[in-house]
């Protein structure tokens, strides 16, 4: 399954900045960009991307959470969903792929291997 | 010995006081006899007195002379001479009674009765008894004295009566002159036997004396003994309430909650603490189940039946069981507590202690260093995703071309924060292993699987520097472990070998087994690290020294981290190594015994193995590589001595080691032949080359050089004992009378086949099946040889595949060209003796693994 469209959700700007550029310039992909939980399920539900890149740690609605809710609707929980986190104890991984994240892509990363991991973590969940 | 006879000994006595005191006693029950019978004889005195009066009356009233009559003479002798004898012995008797004087005064005083008696009577001879009779009274005393001088007096009397008054004594005018002494001889008599009798009497006293003594004594000892035992018990007594006393302050005053459950699993005490930390009052939980109190024990819940797993745990265990779990207190509150249980009997009532801690608050404080690790690990790496991020972008060009000079910048920079990104995670991880605060995830997982990983993940750096890794006898026996940190800890060391390697280096990799644990070892051919050096490794931010600017990019916390994970896992890490002999980075895992790895019967079963070697070398090697429980090893010396233990067994391996092969060993050699072909073994390898003619077959490999070399040795060998004895063939053969043949053929020298009746079929299961050879048939009905060929060619993963093509006719060489790809060997059917088949498969294997072999040494 090849990917066109992406959304990004974090809260702090600069990481979406950098992200952005990295999806669209190094993956080549659509990219939207949104500050909170319910900006990306707004978002989501408008643009149907093929792949969502959530933050975990976010202000009001955290990034499970978000996930939950995402869930619950049927025509977006079809849609991978990849944390982007800082926490990445063991525990913490298999909890979120436990909430049914099909990966994890911890920070910092590189930003030129983004695409690229994110490409992995899809190929590797579909098989 | 006339005298009382005292007793055998003084020692009869138990004591020198026991025996004063029988003495006393004895004494006195004489002097209460004497005194008796003082009193006696007064009352017989007095008797006698009046007795002989009246007598002297009665007898002989009047003495008449013609006509006139006067009082009798006797009767004035009975009054007033009895009164004289009377007299002094009667105030005596009154005044000191028991004393030897008067006691000798009544002994005259009454021989004098006697005697009066006699005179008033007339000297009748009737009245001579009162003699016997006084004496027989005097005999009371149990003095023979008294007696002594009673016949003294007695003797005394007869004699001078006899001379000067006869009629009053013996009746007669004229007395013989001996007959005083005849009276005095049956006196004696008398006495002699009244004199034995006092002596018996006076012994059986001094016996009741004795015996009254000790009596008493023995009662003194008896109450003495009470007196002193009821002191030591009050004295017990008071100290066991004591002691009582302060057991319960302790047990009341603990800090932690103390409960004594009895075998059934209800609660029979507990102390004041449990009390406040339940809320509960003791009555109100005395006899309820321990699970009233306790939720969950472990990850369990507390239930009655879940309770005697724990209590019957208890009681096998030496130490206390200590567990974290969940308290249940009043209101139905749970409070995480630590609970440690212990087994007690007690004269064989059983009882577990439970000692039940309140850990609210450090779990509190584990959960707040969690969090702190939790917030800081977030807080440093946010601000650093953005920086590496950025710079990753600028140096990826992103955002356009840059002066090389910038470039270079940026790329100092991102470089620089790439470091910084490890450090951080290597700090946070070191304190978490450090304060025992890291979660493992521990599974059973072999060294292979783990040894695996570690290669996968380290290979690309390897061949970038051109690097070998080369992965030496791995055990199967399965570990306990956290797969990822030890992955983490084994790249970690393979990395930094791979560092220091030199040029086309080699490091190898290896898992055996020692003592009770696994041992890894990374090895290099680096410059080593010399003795003194070797105690800083494992420090933190340690780098030895090198003037290699490449080899400055760890963090420095990689080895104590790699130690902290292992000794997290029990184990032990360290470095054998010494300048410029490289290096071997150690470390061991337990394995707890009981889990010891079983080769089960099917599974690499356990090879038996001969060894035939003059040189003691390989069978050193042999023994540590051989060891970890898949080989029985023999070792054995010559041919004979090989072909007597072979008899009895046969191995699956012989090894042969012998330097110059006599017609000993050429004999041996042609009996391992002839067993083969029977029993599908033994294996043989040589360490010397031989030709194809004289090894017996199949051989799997031939060692060519010495030196042996360590590591083909045993890479060998483990193939050799592996059994993949079991290679796979694909037989692409039409006919299936020839294909069955060739497959039982195979078979028979443990060859497993994949059969194909035509080419298409055989392509189909190239494609899923991974044959170590294809035996080819030219002649296929659906595409011959040639295409099937062809399409093998095509095929990038069949490119390898040695072929042995056979045939039922002679082949061109323009045909064998084209039907070689590979190595390709070419039989004809009718020609070809199994033998000659079975050879060539392993010829053309064999010539396969060298060549990859090559290829990874290149």
């Amino acid at each position: 399954m090849s990917i066109e469209k992406v959304l990004l959700v974090d809260d702090d700007p600069r990481i979406r900045k950098i992200a952005q550029i990295s999806l669209q310039g190094v993956g080549g992909w659509n990219v939207r960009a949104v500050s909170s939980g319910f900006e990306a399920l707004e978002a989501a539900s408008s643009d149907r991307p093929d792949v969502i890149l959530l933050d975990v740690m976010m202000p009001e609605m955290d990034g499970p959470t978000t996930l939950a809710r995402l869930r619950e609707n049927a025509e977006l929980a079809s849609i991978p969903v990849i944390f982007f986190t800082a926490k990445v104890q063991k525990q913490e991984v298999d909890s979120y792929l436990a909430l049914g994240a099909a990966g994890i892509i911890s920070k910092p990363f590189d930003p030129m291997k983004l695409p690229g991991e994110i490409e992995e973590i899809l190929r590797a969940s579909n098989n | 010995m006339l005298f009382s006879p005292p007793l055998k000994a003084k020692e009869e006595s138990s004591s020198p006081a026991t025996y004063t005191r029988s003495e006393y006693l004895f004494d006195q029950q004489r002097h209460a006899i004497y005194v008796r019978t003082d009193k006696m004889f007064g009352w017989l005195f007095i008797l006698q007195w009046i007795g002989s009066a009246i007598a002297a009356l009665l007898i002989s009233p009047y003495t008449w002379e013609g006509t006139q009559h006067s009082i009798h003479i006797h009767v004035w002798q009975a009054i007033v001479l009895g009164g004289i004898v009377n007299s002094l012995p009667l105030f005596l008797v009154w005044k000191q009674p028991g004393t030897l004087l008067t006691r000798q005064t009544i002994a005259i005083a009454q021989m004098l009765w006697s005697g009066l008696i006699i005179a008033i009577s007339g000297g009748r001879i009737e009245t001579h008894f009162h003699v016997f009779g006084s004496l027989a009274f005097l005999a009371f005393y149990r003095d023979w004295r008294v007696l002594l001088t009673a016949s003294a007096i007695t003797a005394l009397d007869h004699f001078l009566r006899g001379i000067y008054a006869p009629a009053s004594i013996y009746g007669v005018q004229v007395a013989e002159p001996w007959r005083w002494f005849e009276h005095s001889t049956w006196v004696v008599f008398c006495d002699f036997f009244l004199i034995i009798s006092i002596r018996h009497s006076l012994r059986d006293m001094r016996l009741m004396a004795h015996r009254q003594a000790e009596l008493e004594s023995a009662k003194n000892y008896v109450e003495q003994e009470v007196v002193a035992r009821t002191a030591e018990l009050k004295l017990s007594e008071q100290n066991l309430r004591d002691s009582e006393a302060t057991i319960r302050a302790i047990f009341e005053t603990a800090a932690d909650s103390i409960i004594t459950i009895a075998e059934n699993g209800t609660i029979e005490t507990a102390n004041q603490t449990c009390e406040k930390m339940y809320g509960y009052q003791f009555h109100t939980i005395f006899g309820k189940h321990i699970s009233f109190l306790i939720k969950q024990i472990g990850d369990e819940l507390c239930t009655e039946d879940s309770w005697v797993k724990w209590r019957d745990m208890c009681r096998v265990r030496r130490n206390a069981l200590r567990l974290e779990g969940i308290g249940l207190a009043r209101g139905r509150v749970e409070i995480p507590i630590e609970i440690s249980l212990s087994f007690v009997n007690l004269k064989g009532k059983k009882l577990i202690t439970a000692i039940v801690r309140d850990i609210s608050e450090r779990k509190e404080a584990e959960r707040r260093v969690s969090e702190f690790y939790s917030i800081v690990s977030h807080e440093l790496r946010t601000p650093l995703t953005s920086i590496r991020g950025s710079l990753g972008l600028i140096e990826g060009g992103m955002t356009g071309d840059l002066p090389v000079e910038t470039l270079e910048l940026v790329n100092i920079a991102r470089e620089s924060c790439d470091r910084l990104i490890r450090l951080i995670n290597d700090i946070l991880d070191l304190k978490k292993l450090e304060a025992g605060k890291f979660e493992f995830h521990k599974m059973e997982i072999t060294p292979s699987e783990l040894l695996g990983m570690s290669l996968a993940f380290t290979e690309g750096m390897a061949r970038e520097r051109g690097i070998r890794l080369e992965l030496g006898w791995t055990t199967e026996q399965p570990i306990i472990a956290d797969t990822d940190r030890l992955n983490q800890g084994l790249v970690n060391l393979i990395s930094n070998a791979i560092k220091f390697s030199p040029k086309a280096g080699v490091v190898e990799l290896s898992a055996t087994i020692a003592d009770n644990a696994v041992r890894f070892v990374v090895r290099d051919q680096g410059k080593g690290i010399s003795k003194d050096q070797q105690h800083k490794l494992f420090c933190k931010f340690q780098q030895v020294d090198s003037s290699d600017k490449r080899e400055q990019e760890g963090t420095g916390l990689g080895l104590a981290i790699c130690k902290a994970i292992v000794e997290q896992h029990g184990g032990q890490i360290g470095v054998e190594s010494d300048s410029d002999k490289g290096a071997s980075f150690w470390f061991t895992i337990p394995v707890v015994s009981g889990e010891f790895y079983k080769p089960t019967e099917d599974e690499g079963r356990t090879s038996y193995v001969v060894v035939i070697d003059d040189a003691s070398k390989l069978g050193d090697l042999l023994n540590r590589h051989l060891l970890p429980s898949r080989c029985q090893l023999v070792h054995v010396h010559d041919s004979d001595e090989a072909s007597k233990v072979i008899a009895e067994r046969v191995p699956d391996l012989v090894i042969f080691n012998v330097s110059q092969p006599d017609e000993a060993d050429l004999e041996l050699q042609e009996q391992l032949r002839s067993l083969y072909a029977v029993h599908n073994k033994p294996v043989v390898l040589f360490t010397h080359s031989t030709s194809d003619a004289d090894a017996p077959s199949p051989v799997r490999v031939e060692w060519h050089k010495r030196p042996v070399k360590e590591e083909i040795v045993v890479r060998d060998i483990k193939r050799a004992v592996d059994s993949s004895n079991c290679p796979t063939v694909l037989v692409v053969e039409d006919d299936p009378g020839t294909r069955k043949t060739l497959v039982h053929q195979l078979g028979k020298y443990g060859i497993r086949c994949l059969e194909a009746s035509g080419g298409e079929e055989g392509l189909n299961i190239l494609a899923t099946e991974n044959p170590e050879l294809i035996v080819l048939d030219v002649g296929l009905p659906d595409m011959n040889g040639f295409d099937f060929v062809k399409r093998l060619r095509e095929e990038p993963s069949c490119k390898a595949l040695p072929l042995l093509v056979y045939t039922g006719r002679d082949l061109t060489a323009a045909e064998r060209r084209d039907l070689t790809i590979g190595f390709t060997r070419y039989l004809t059917k009718s020609k070809a003796s199994e033998l000659e088949l079975v050879s060539a498969i392993d010829e053309l294997l064999e010539k396969v693994r060298i060549e990859v072999e090559a290829k990874a040494n290149s």
